[in-house]
C-alpha cells in the first residue's frame, strides 16, 4: 500500500493534478473578495451612473460572508468541473492505456490501487478547498471586515472537501465502468449537478450530499442536527461506490493487447 | 507448469479459441507460435488470469485459472506484447512499485538493481518510461516479470517489433533464464526465433491447436529435403497437380510471399523423399508443362515450412 500511495503522490504532483486544483481554487478564493469590493461595485457604476450606494448594498452581499457565499458558490459550479477534468483519467486512462496489467500481475490488489487514489486524491481535495476557503476567509476579512468566526469557515470547508470526495469517488466508479476519462467526467459532472438539482427542487438537501455545500455555504457557528446525517450517507455513498469501483475492476477482462 | 485441455474463449459471436489443448513441461522453452489473430494472445491472457475462459480446464502452478480471484495467485511473471508503464515513473520506480510491500524494501531495492542491470537499463534506470523505445520498454517488461523471481514466464511476443538486436538481447535473456531453471513460454511470429531456442513448439492457427510437439521430434519428423522452385509465371494447376501424383512428392505449398519482387510469378516448395530421383522427376514434369524456371534450389525444411503446412492444412480442411 505504500508504494501505491507514493505512485499516486508521484502522479499528482508530476502530472499537474494538484497545482492545477490548487490554482483553480486559490484563483476563485482569492479573485473572489476582489471582485466583490472593487470589480463588481465599478462595473455597475459604470454602467449605471448615479446608483446611490444603498441601493448597490441591497442588489448584492457586499460584505465577508456575502463574499465567502459567493466564493462557495463558483466551487460547486466551477471547482467541480476544474476536479472533474483533471481527475476523470485518474482509474480510466490507466485502464484504457493497459498500464495495470502489469502491477495486477506484480501481485497488486484492486482495493489497493483504488483506495490508494481515494486516499491522496481524497486528502487533497479535502485541504484544498479548506485552505483556499481560509485564505479567501482572511482575504475578504481584510477587505471588509472579520463578520465570522474562523470555525464555521473551517467547518465549510471541509464539508466542500467531503463533496469534492464524493465527486472523486463518482469518477473512479464511472472510470472503471466506461474506461472513458471524458465520458466519465461528464456523467460524474451531470450525476453531482443533478443530485445538487434534486436537492432543491424536492427541498432534500440533508438527505443528499449536495447538502454539505448548502450547510456549509450557511457558515453557521452552530450546525444543525441534521448535517450529521448528511455527512454519514456521504461517507456511506463513498463507500459504496468505492466498493463498486473494486468489484468492477475484479470482473474486467484485461486484454493485455495495445489496440 | 501449464496444463490446459479442451479451451474455449468466446468474445460475442466471435470464437477466438476452439478447443486448445497443450501442455508445458517444467524447466522448458514453449514457443507458441501462430500469425496474427490466430488466438495467442487471447490464450496468454487467460494463462496469465487476466481473462476468463469459456469453457475448458486451466491449469497454470497447479492453480484452475477458474478458480483464482486474482492473477498474482497464479505467481507466474507476464510480459504483454506491448508493455504500458506509467509513463511519468522512471524505470527503477516502476519496478520498486511493483515489488511491493515496504517490510522487504531494502531486499526491493536490491532486487531491482540487479534486475536494471541485467536487461541493460542500468544508465536508464532514473529515466522516465515515457522516453524509452520500444526495445527498452520490452526490457523493461521483461525486468517487471521477473520482479517475484518467478519459476514460470508467459510472454507474449517478446520480441515482434524489435531490431535484430533487440530480437537478439532479449532470446539471449530468454536462453538465460531457462539455464537458471525457469520455465518460458512464450509467442511468437517469428519463427526462426522459436528454432533458435526453444524445446517445444506449439502451432495455433484460427483458434485452433494444429500441432504440438518437441523441437527434435519436429526436426526428426519434418527434417526432409525441400525444393524451392521459383517459376517466372504463377504455377498452373496442372502443374501442381503433377507434382502432387509423383511417389517421391510428399508436399507442395504455394507460400504467400511478402517480397513484392514475386508478385506475378510462381513459388513453390516441394517437401520429398529422395532428393535425387525427386529433382529429376520435377524437372521433366517443369519441362513437359513448358514453364520457364526462374530457379530451383534445394534445402532442408525449416519451421516456417511447417508452419505453412499446418496452417494451410487446416485451411484447406476448413474449406
Amino acid at each position: 500500500m505504500k508504494q501505491d500511495l507514493i505512485k499516486e503522490i508521484r502522479n499528482g504532483s508530476r502530472n499537474s493534478r494538484f497545482l492545477i486544483i490548487l490554482a483553480g481554487f486559490f484563483f476563485f478564493a482569492l479573485s473572489t473578495p476582489v471582485m466583490t469590493k472593487i470589480i463588481l461595485p465599478q462595473i455597475l457604476k459604470s454602467q449605471m451612473p448615479g446608483l446611490p450606494e444603498e441601493v448597490m448594498k441591497t442588489m448584492f452581499d457586499m460584505s465577508q460572508i456575502g463574499s465567502l457565499q459567493s466564493y462557495m458558490g463558483d466551487v460547486f459550479e466551477i471547482g467541480s468541473l476544474i476536479v472533474a477534468f483533471t481527475l476523470c483519467g485518474l482509474l480510466a486512462q490507466e485502464i484504457r492505456d493497459h498500464v495495470l496489467v502489469l502491477p495486477l500481475c506484480a501481485g497488486k490488489r484492486y482495493s489497493s490501487i483504488v483506495l490508494a487514489k481515494l486516499i491522496v486524491f481524497g486528502l487533497t481535495l479535502l485541504l484544498i478547498p479548506t485552505i483556499a476557503l481560509l485564505a479567501s476567509y482572511v482575504y475578504s476579512g481584510l477587505l471588509f471586515t472579520f463578520e465570522v468566526g474562523v470555525l464555521p469557515v473551517l467547518v465549510g470547508g471541509l464539508l466542500q472537501g467531503l463533496f469534492m470526495l464524493f465527486l472523486l469517488s463518482c469518477l473512479l466508479l464511472l472510470g472503471a465502468w466506461m474506461k472513458k476519462p471524458v465520458a466519465a467526467g461528464i456523467l460524474s459532472l451531470l450525476g453531482v449537478y443533478g443530485i445538487h438539482f434534486i436537492g432543491g427542487l424536492f427541498r432534500i438537501h440533508e438527505y443528499l450530499p449536495s447538502g454539505l455545500l448548502v450547510e456549509a455555504q450557511k457558515l453557521s457557528e452552530t450546525p444543525p442536527l441534521s448535517l450529521l446525517w448528511t455527512v454519514l450517507i456521504t461517507l456511506v455513498l463513498i463507500a459504496g461506490m468505492t466498493s463498486l469501483t473494486v468489484m468492477q475492476l475484479r470482473h474486467l477482462e484485461w486484454q493485455a493487447r495495445a489496440n | 507448469m501449464i496444463i490446459v485441455r479442451d479451451l474455449h474463449k468466446r468474445f460475442h459471436q466471435f470464437e477466438a479459441l476452439r478447443g486448445i489443448s497443450l501442455t508445458v513441461n517444467p524447466g522448458e522453452i514453449y514457443g507458441f507460435i501462430g500469425h496474427n489473430g490466430a488466438g495467442k494472445t487471447t490464450t496468454l491472457n487467460i494463462l496469465a488470469g487476466l481473462s476468463h475462459p469459456t469453457a475448458g480446464t486451466c491449469q497454470v502452478n497447479g492453480r484452475d485459472v477458474r478458480q483464482i480471484t486474482h492473477p498474482s495467485d497464479l505467481q507466474i511473471g507476464y510480459l504483454p506484447e506491448d508493455p504500458a508503464f506509467s509513463p511519468w515513473m522512471s524505470a527503477r520506480e516502476t519496478l520498486i512499485y511493483l515489488a511491493g510491500s515496504h517490510t522487504q524494501s531494502v531486499k526491493a531495492a536490491g532486487r531491482v538493481s540487479q534486475l536494471l542491470d541485467w536487461v541493460g537499463l542500468t544508465e536508464s534506470a532514473n529515466r522516465r518510461v515515457g522516453g524509452f523505445s520500444r526495445g527498452m520498454r520490452q526490457r523493461l517488461g521483461i525486468a517487471a516479470a521477473l520482479i517475484h523471481d518467478p519459476d514460470l514466464l508467459i510472454l507474449d511476443e517478446p520480441s515482434s517489433a524489435l531490431d535484430p538486436e533487440g530480437r537478439s538481447d532479449v532470446l539471449r535473456l530468454i536462453l538465460q533464464l531457462k539455464q537458471q531453471g525457469k520455465t518460458v513460454l512464450f509467442s511468437t511470429h517469428i519463427l526462426s526465433d522459436v528454432e533458435r531456442i526453444c524445446d517445444t513448439v506449439g502451432i495455433i492457427a484460427h483458434g485452433v491447436m494444429k500441432l504440438e510437439k518437441p523441437m527434435k521430434e519436429i526436426q526428426q519428423d519434418y527434417l526432409m529435403p525441400v525444393f524451392d522452385i521459383e517459376l517466372a509465371a504463377p504455377a498452373t494447376p496442372e502443374l501442381v497437380m503433377s507434382f502432387r501424383q509423383d511417389q517421391n512428392v510428399l508436399s507442395v505449398d504455394i507460400p504467400e510471399s511478402a517480397d513484392f519482387s514475386h508478385i506475378g510469378s510462381g513459388h513453390l516448395v516441394v517437401a520429398v523423399k529422395d532428393a535425387p530421383r525427386a529433382s529429376i522427376t520435377l524437372m521433366r514434369l517443369l519441362a513437359e508443362h513448358q514453364v520457364p524456371i526462374l530457379s530451383f534450389s534445394q534445402r532442408n525444411h525449416t519451421l516456417e515450412d511447417i508452419f505453412i503446412q499446418e496452417v494451410n492444412g487446416h485451411e484447406a480442411g476448413s474449406d
